[in-house]
C-alpha cells in the first residue's frame, strides 16, 4: 500500500532523510519510532503530500506521491501532531468541512460525519466548539478529520503526544480498531507507545532505517541471547566463581541488596536457564530467584540507538 | 467530460474554502471590528469633509464621499486579508488544506472571495450615507454604481497584495505591515510620476493604485482600462501568492 524508495529531504543543508526506504502492505499498522528529529514528521510529511523529497520515490496505492498529490491526498487521512482545529467551529460542522475538502458528495456528507463522531466517541460532542474541548477530545477530533473520509491510508504524527494515561489507552484503542479497515502508519518517539497497537516497527535514526519487525523479530534478530535476574544468598566472590563456571553465561553485574542477598544480571541463552540453577545449588549458595528480565522496545530502542536517549 | 468534473470540483473547493472563511469572520470579532471601524470612521469623513459646512452640489458631495471611503475600503482590505494564511500558519491549521485534493490556487482564490465578499459587504452597509445624498439632492444611480463598482475594485486590489503578503509572513502583523508597505508604494506611485521624467513618468502614473484608476470611478465614469488595471493587479498578487504557496512544497 505504502512504498518508499530512496527517500532524501534536505532543509538547506542539513540532511533530514537519507535514502529511506521502506514497505507497508494494505491493512497492516506500522510504527515509525526514532528520536526526536530523527526524520519521522519529514517522511509523514512527504508521504502526506505537504512536502516534496530531494530524491526518491513514494507510492501510496500505487500511485506516485510526486507525480499526482493530489489522487494521493484523496486516499490519506492525516493527524499532524498538533490537530489543525478552527477554535470557531463546532465538531460536526468541521467534520463536515473536512469530508466536503476531500470531496466527498454533499448527500454522503452526514452519514460520514456521523460515522466518524461514533467512531471516536465524539457523539455527544457534535455541538460543542473545537475551541471548548479538552486536549483528549482535540485529539479525537483531529482522528475523525482523518477517517471521515474513510481513506485507504492513515497518516498518524505523534497521535498520542500530550495525552495523560488514560487518554494514551483510549486513542491507542481507537488506532487498534482501525486493523483491517485502513492502513495505518503511526510515529512516536514513546516507545511504551506503540506496543501492543502495531502489527511491526520501523526504527529510523537519523533518516535511516535501522531496524523493521515486529516486536518479538526485532528482539530475536538483535538479542539473540536472554537478560536473566539472578538472586542468591552467599558470599559475592563464590557466586562470581560459579557462574563463570556455567557455559555461555555473562555476568553483566553484581549487587548487594539491603537485605544481604546478592542480584546478578547476567545474559544467557534460554536453555542455560537449568545448569545455571544447578550450579548454584550444588555450591551451596541459596538459590532465591531465577528469571528473565522484562524488556520491551525501549530497551531494544536504547541499545540500537544508543546511550539510553531514548525519549 | 472529465475536464468539467474537475472544473466543478475546482469551483467547489473554492467555494467551500471562503464559505469557511467567511463564517469565521462572523464568528470571531475581528470581522465586526472591521465592519464597525469601517462605518465609524467612514460615517465621520462623510459629515465632517463631504457633506461639510460649506454648499456643495450633490454631485461633488458624492465625489468626496468616494474619495475618502476609498482609503477607508483600501485599509479595511489590508486588514481582512492580512490573516488569511498568515493566522492559518501560527495556529497550523494551514495542514489540512495542504493534505486536501485541492490545489493552492483554489485555496488563494477561496481565501481571497471571502475577503471580498466580506469588504462587499462592509462597503454595503455604507449605502445609507449617498442614499442620503441620493433622497436630498440630485445625484445619479450610476454614479453611485460606478462609485461602489472602484470601492469594491480597488479593496480588491488591496486584499490580493496582503494575500500575497500573508503568505509571505509568519504572523498576521508582520503580514499587515508588509500588505499595507506594498499598497503605500502603489500608491504614491503618482508622487513619483511627478519627480521622473518619461518614460518612467508614464509607468509610475499607470501604476498608481489610487489616482487616475480611481478618479474616474467616484465621478461616475466607467473606464475599462481601469477596470482591467484593478483585475490585473489582483490575477498578478493571487497568482504570485499562489506559487508561492506552491514553493512551499519544496522548501518546509
Amino acid at each position: 500500500m505504502i512504498q518508499a524508495t530512496g527517500l532524501t529531504k534536505f532543509y538547506g543543508e542539513r540532511r533530514a532523510l537519507d535514502a529511506l526506504s521502506f514497505r507497508i502492505a494494505a491493512g497492516e499498522i506500522v510504527g515509525l519510532v526514532g528520536k526526536n528529529g530523527a526524520g519521522k514528521s519529514t517522511a509523514l510529511r512527504i508521504l502526506s503530500g505537504q512536502l516534496l523529497p530531494s530524491e526518491g520515490e513514494v507510492t501510496v496505492d500505487g500511485i506516485s506521491v510526486t507525480e499526482t498529490p493530489r489522487e494521493v491526498r484523496r486516499r490519506i487521512g492525516f493527524l499532524p501532531e498538533q490537530p489543525p482545529l478552527y477554535p470557531e467551529m463546532t465538531v460536526r460542522g468541521y467534520l463536515a468541512f473536512a469530508a466536503a475538502l476531500r470531496q466527498m458528495p454533499s448527500p454522503d456528507v452526514p452519514r460520514a460525519v456521523h460515522t466518524a463522531m461514533g467512531e471516536t466517541g465524539l457523539a455527544d460532542m457534535a455541538h460543542e466548539t473545537l475551541g471548548s474541548l479538552s486536549r483528549g477530545y482535540q485529539q479525537r477530533v483531529g482522528i475523525a478529520q482523518a477517517i471521515v473520509h474513510t481513506p485507504k491510508v492513515l497518516l498518524l504524527d505523534e497521535p498520542m503526544a500530550g495525552l495523560d494515561p488514560l487518554q494514551i489507552t483510549q486513542i491507542r484503542a481507537l488506532i487498534r480498531s482501525f486493523r483491517q479497515r485502513h492502513t495505518v502508519l503511526f510515529s512516536s518517539h514513546i516507545l511504551s507507545e506503540i506496543t501492543n497497537v502495531c502489527d511491526r516497527v520501523i526504527l529510523i535514526d537519523q533518516g535511516r532505517v535501522r531496524a523493521e519487525g515486529s516486536e518479538q523479530q526485532l528482539w530475536e534478530r538483535f538479542h539473540q541471547r536472554e537478560r536473566l535476574l539472578l538472586r542468591l544468598r552467599g558470599e559475592a566472590g563464590r557466586a562470581r566463581t560459579v557462574v563463570a563456571g556455567v557455559d555461555g553465561i555473562e555476568l553483566r553485574s553484581l549487587g548487594a541488596e539491603p537485605d544481604g542477598t546478592l542480584a546478578l544480571s547476567l545474559t544467557a541463552p534460554a536453555e542455560r536457564r537449568e545448569a545455571l540453577s544447578r550450579a548454584c545449588v550444588e555450591a551451596g549458595l541459596g538459590l532465591l530467584e531465577l528469571r528473565a528480565e522484562q524488556h520491551g522496545l525501549e530497551e531494544l530502542f536504547v541499545e540500537l540507538l544508543g546511550e539510553g536517549r531514548a525519549a | 467530460m472529465n475536464a468539467l468534473r474537475e472544473q466543478a470540483q475546482g469551483l467547489n473547493a473554492v467555494w467551500l474554502i471562503a464559505r469557511r472563511e467567511l463564517a469565521s469572520y462572523f464568528a470571531t470579532l475581528s470581522g465586526y471590528l472591521i465592519l464597525a471601524a469601517h462605518l465609524l470612521v467612514s460615517g465621520l469623513l462623510f459629515n465632517v469633509f463631504a457633506v461639510g459646512s460649506q454648499p456643495r452640489l450633490s454631485q461633488e458631495v458624492l465625489e468626496q464621499f468616494f474619495y475618502f471611503s476609498s482609503g477607508m475600503a483600501m485599509v479595511s482590505g489590508i486588514l481582512l486579508a492580512m490573516r488569511l494564511v498568515a493566522e492559518e500558519r501560527q495556529t497550523q491549521t494551514l495542514v489540512l488544506l495542504r493534505t486536501a485534493p485541492v490545489t493552492e490556487r483554489q485555496v488563494v482564490w477561496g481565501k481571497f472571495l471571502s475577503a471580498l465578499l466580506f469588504l462587499a459587504l462592509t462597503l454595503g452597509v455604507s449605502l445609507y450615507m449617498p442614499a442620503l445624498i441620493f433622497v436630498h439632492g440630485k445625484v445619479s444611480v450610476t454614479q453611485i454604481a460606478t462609485g461602489y463598482l472602484g470601492l469594491l475594485l480597488i479593496g480588491a486590489a488591496c486584499i490580493a497584495i496582503t494575500l500575497l503578503a500573508s503568505v509571505w509572513s509568519s504572523t498576521q502583523l508582520i503580514a499587515g505591515v508588509i500588505g499595507g508597505m506594498g499598497v503605500a508604494l502603489l500608491v504614491i506611485c503618482w508622487m513619483l510620476a511627478r519627480v521622473t521624467e518619461e518614460p518612467l513618468k508614464a509607468l509610475f502614473v499607470n501604476l498608481a493604485l489610487h489616482n487616475i484608476h480611481f478618479r474616474s470611478f467616484s465621478t461616475g465614469i466607467l473606464h475599462l482600462r481601469d477596470v482591467a488595471y484593478y483585475l490585473g493587479v489582483i490575477v498578478l498578487f493571487l497568482e504570485a501568492a499562489t506559487r508561492s504557496l506552491e514553493a512551499w512544497r519544496w522548501r518546509e
